[in-house]
């Protein structure tokens, strides 16, 4: 029976702390900028996602019936005219883009809903999908403030016609009907450089990891790295952008600065920021 | 004042009068059983299709995850809940008209729960795990997450079944003991075996009435929570449209409503059927109309709370919401109930209406199916707005989820049609204590002689 | 060991029975010679029970060892064996061991096993399930009140006299 094991965690987690607090001892911590100003909607991180991460094409019919899969998306807003403007139906300078995929948030809404345990947070700051434990009672997902989180309504794994399973990722598995997935900050390429880390005693090395969407991108509008190591690009970023866990833009006021968490205010604490897109007539 | 029951009923012809309800059924009851039968045979060929080809069958899409299974599944536990309130809540407090309608009360708190408890089931996208989210020792170490709000409704949805159950075989035991007494052959031995060897006696009955005070105070409580537990998987997320502080009294009043709607609507068909006018008599389903009236009032008020708060708190999501329910593509459907559901328990306030048989069956029917509709008001709409506008998205149930769930009001019919045919209806012993109670007690306080029949009856 | 009787007479009414145990309780003071006596009846008399005899009634001890239980079953299970073996990962930055979702399990399960243990309790205390006595009518679960009484070889025949000379429709011995 667990009754010491229970004292024990009871002191150890019971206390209130920093956001993510728990977690301060483990050496990494992944997390993403995405720069908005940079990003040119040409859809290039959506095109390697299917590709890194065998998603189905569900095709056009399924798809306008809302069952697309794909883990990360190229959300477009329009922007209409504000209250007591002239209304326009196309604003003059083409859309706002906004790549929308898992936010691997500190403190998801998504985790502790599952009935089963079938998504948890893993010490290194991702928000994990256990795909054989997955019994799809879908609250994840209604649960989940960013939609990200896709649900196999039916299967796809007959769908790659020879000899297009040739082109089938490997190092991850193809999902079957009634199991939730998303987006998983490209799990196994994280696993894979831990290895070899580990195989030459040594930390994963800043851009060593890097996700699909992010070797993909043109622009390089993605930036992803360890957040507990200082020197990283992507903390570096987060440090600029005076952007940290438990802050919350509302709480602190309008900071000066280009970087924000989508939907702050719901206290999610995702791990991606992203940054402001700057228009020469707001400047 | 109207008495709820004639004095002067002779004790044998309620045994005889609620035994005939056993007798074998005519061929009406069997045409209504093999309907039944035909319907969720369409309901078990839709699951089959669904559980071949995937949950998109059930046209559920991205944000729509949930569906109208989710919606029968509050339906149907709501209905369970007037049960246990006319059962347990009047008998604290000693209301003497609960004792004839309780017992169809909660057979349909057990057989509606039996209903509800297959939907959380046949929504799950992998059907046949089903049981991972049962607490079970295995050698792999897994449980269930007792975090999540589904597990809360697991464990209590688990519990008042059983708990219902238990009320309900509890509460037959000294009627089961009048079936043994009068039935011959085999069902004499499965009577038997069924009242424990029921006699009466005063040692019985002492530890009877006490167990029974028991389980009625065990039983209030829990029937409250299971309500509101079922509102938690909704309150406890973090959605505009369902994350509602009022969610768990207003769910519970809603349960009641449509419940004492659907108990006026056996009342009514149990009444033609076994001819019981006698017991279930017209100041009882007065009464029965106007308590009715009471508890759809609270869900009125919790209904404009609800509105109010959203407009007061001033959330751009929330509001977003309520104006897609009421200018959405749902909008029909939710205007229809609200004003319906609003309007329609206005009309028991006319005697005229609690006492036209005809015209209360209708009325509670369309009470149940405003009900339905509400619980559909409640998962689609809210889903259809949320902090995402680029996922904003409709759903549209298809002929799979529309067949299941007419399969379970099919399967509700024909689990309360085997019930009444082989378990009393009509508490016998329950009456008998009422005439008791009433030619005994009230006589004294009033001071009458007792009249000519009166020493017959007992005899 | 004296020889002992039981005799089992049906009333048409409680009154009848009533004034039918008076007399043998005052015999009883007497001389002697009632060992036992049983009402059984088609709904309850708590007035007639203590009459007979006031006994204790023991199931809501049962009741209140299976609630205690329950609470305590809910706590462990879900606090020690799950959160503490299983589920460790804070998911949501939630605690390990989060004291609400805790809470409604064991209030759950606090009912769920007082109820059963009423139900035992109800058992144990009504001595069931049982065999059916040959001394029973179906008249009982009808509308007569049957009166068990258990005598001494030396009163049997003046304890059935009484019996039905308040108006007995019946009296079946063993």
């Amino acid at each position: 029976m667990g009754i010491e094991r229970m004292i024990k965690q009871w002191f150890e987690f019971r206390r209130s702390g920093q956001v993510g607090d728990e977690y301060h001892r483990h050496e990494y911590r992944w997390g993403m900028t995405i720069d908005l100003d940079k990003c040119i909607g040409c859809n290039a991180c959506v095109t390697a996602c299917y590709a890194e991460n065998n998603l189905p094409v569900v095709g056009k019919e399924r798809f306008a019936r809302g069952l697309a899969m794909h883990w990360i998306r190229l959300e477009r807003y329009w922007y209409t005219g504000e209250a007591g403007e002239k209304k326009t139906r196309f604003s003059e300078r083409g859309a706002q883009y906004l790549p929308m995929l898992c936010q691997q948030c500190e403190h998801a809404p998504c985790e502790p809903v599952c009935p089963v345990t079938a998504t948890y947070h893993t010490p290194d700051g991702l928000n994990a999908q256990v795909y054989n434990r997955c019994i799809g009672s879908r609250y994840c997902s209604n649960n989940c403030p960013y939609k990200v989180r896709y649900f196999n309504f039916y299967s796809y794994y007959d769908t790659w016609q020879t000899p297009l399973e040739q082109q089938l990722n490997p190092d991850l598995s193809v999902r079957d009907k009634g199991v939730m997935e998303k987006c998983t900050f490209c799990v196994q390429r994280i696993r894979a450089a831990k290895n070899r880390a580990k195989n030459e005693n040594r930390k994963v090395r800043d851009g060593e990891v890097m996700t699909a969407c992010q070797q993909a991108c043109p622009t390089r509008a993605i930036v992803f790295g360890n957040l507990e190591d200082p020197d990283s690009q992507v903390a570096r970023s987060w440090k600029v952008h005076k952007m940290a866990f438990g802050h919350n833009e509302k709480k602190e006021g309008k900071k000066p600065v280009r970087g924000y968490r989508v939907l702050e205010e719901l206290n999610t604490e995702p791990s991606i920021q992203y940054l402001e897109r700057v228009r020469d007539t707001d400047v | 004042m109207e008495e709820e029951i004639r004095k002067d009923i002779q004790w044998a012809q309620i045994n005889r009068d609620v035994l005939h309800s056993m007798a074998s059924p005519r061929p009406a009851y069997w045409a209504l059983v093999g309907l039944c039968v035909a319907v969720v045979l369409v309901g078990v060929y839709a699951e089959i299709h669904q559980y071949r080809f995937g949950m998109g069958e059930a046209r559920l899409n991205w944000p729509q995850m949930w569906g109208l299974y989710i919606a029968n599944f509050i339906f149907w536990v709501g209905v369970s809940h007037a049960g246990t309130l006319l059962s347990a809540a009047l008998f604290l407090t000693n209301t003497e008209w609960r004792r004839p309608v309780y017992r169809s009360a909660e057979a349909m708190t057990s057989v509606a729960l039996l209903t509800a408890a297959l939907f959380p089931v046949i929504h799950l996208g992998r059907v046949w795990d089903f049981y991972w989210v049962l607490p079970y020792p295995n050698e792999r170490g897994l449980w269930p997450n007792f975090r999540s709000p589904l597990l809360w409704d697991m464990a209590a949805i688990f519990t008042y079944l059983n708990s219902s159950m238990l009320f309900l075989y509890y509460g037959m035991i000294p009627d089961l003991a009048i079936y043994r007494d009068n039935a011959t052959g085999w069902r004499h031995r499965l009577y038997g075996w069924l009242s424990l060897g029921w006699m009466g006696t005063d040692r019985q009955w002492r530890n009877f009435r006490k167990g029974y005070l028991l389980l009625a105070c065990f039983l209030l409580p829990l029937a409250v929570s299971v309500h509101s537990i079922v509102a938690s998987d909704f309150a406890m997320s973090v959605m505009p449209g369902w994350h509602v502080t009022s969610f768990p009294p207003y769910f519970v009043a809603g349960a009641l409503y449509s419940g004492c709607a659907a108990i006026i609507t056996l009342f009514i068909l149990l009444r033609y059927t076994f001819r019981y006018e006698e017991y279930l008599t017209l100041p009882i389903l007065d009464k029965l109309c106007k308590l009715t009236f009471a508890i759809a009032m609270v869900w009125v008020y919790l209904n404009l709370i609800e509105f109010a708060s959203v407009w007061y708190g001033h959330d751009m999501f929330e509001k977003e919401v309520l104006l897609e329910k009421a200018a959405g593509p749902y909008a029909p459907a939710w205007w229809t109930m609200l004003i319906l559901g609003v309007g329609l328990p206005f009309t028991l306030l006319v005697k005229r209406v609690r006492r036209n048989m005809l015209v209360l069956l209708g009325l509670s029917m369309l009470i149940n199916i405003i009900m339905w509709l509400e619980r559909w008001m409640i998962i689609s709409p809210a889903l259809a707005r949320n902090h995402e506008p680029y996922s904003w998205g409709y759903h549209w149930p298809g002929w799979v989820e529309l067949s299941i769930t007419l399969a379970s009001f099919a399967w509700f019919t024909l689990l309360f049609l085997v019930f009444v045919k082989i378990f009393p209806s009509l508490s016998m012993y329950e009456v008998k204590e009422m005439l008791f109670h009433r030619r005994h007690v009230s006589d004294r306080l009033v001071r009458e002689p007792a009249p000519e029949a009166d020493s017959a009856t007992e005899g | 060991m004296k020889k002992r009787y039981n005799l089992f007479a049906l009333f048409n009414d409680f009154d009848e029975v009533r004034e039918a145990i008076i007399e043998l309780k005052v015999m009883d003071l007497r001389e002697g010679g009632v060992e036992e006596m049983r009402m059984k009846s088609p709904v309850p008399h708590p007035e007639l029970e203590e009459v007979i005899g006031a006994r204790p009634v023991f199931v809501q001890r049962f009741s209140f060892v299976g609630a205690l239980l329950g609470a305590v079953a809910g706590f462990l299970l879900t606090a020690g064996l799950t959160q503490s073996m299983f589920t460790v990962q804070p998911q949501g930055g939630k605690p390990v061991i989060p004291i609400p979702p805790d809470l409604i399990i064991m209030y759950e399960l606090t009912i769920l096993l007082g109820v059963w243990f009423t139900v035992i309790g109800f058992l144990i205390g009504a001595r069931l399930p049982r065999r059916r006595s040959r001394l029973y009518s179906k008249r009982v679960s009808e509308d007569q009140v049957g009166l068990l009484v258990e005598v001494l070889e030396s009163h049997y025949q003046k304890v059935k006299d009484l019996l039905w000379r308040h108006k007995a429709q019946d009296v079946l011995e063993e």
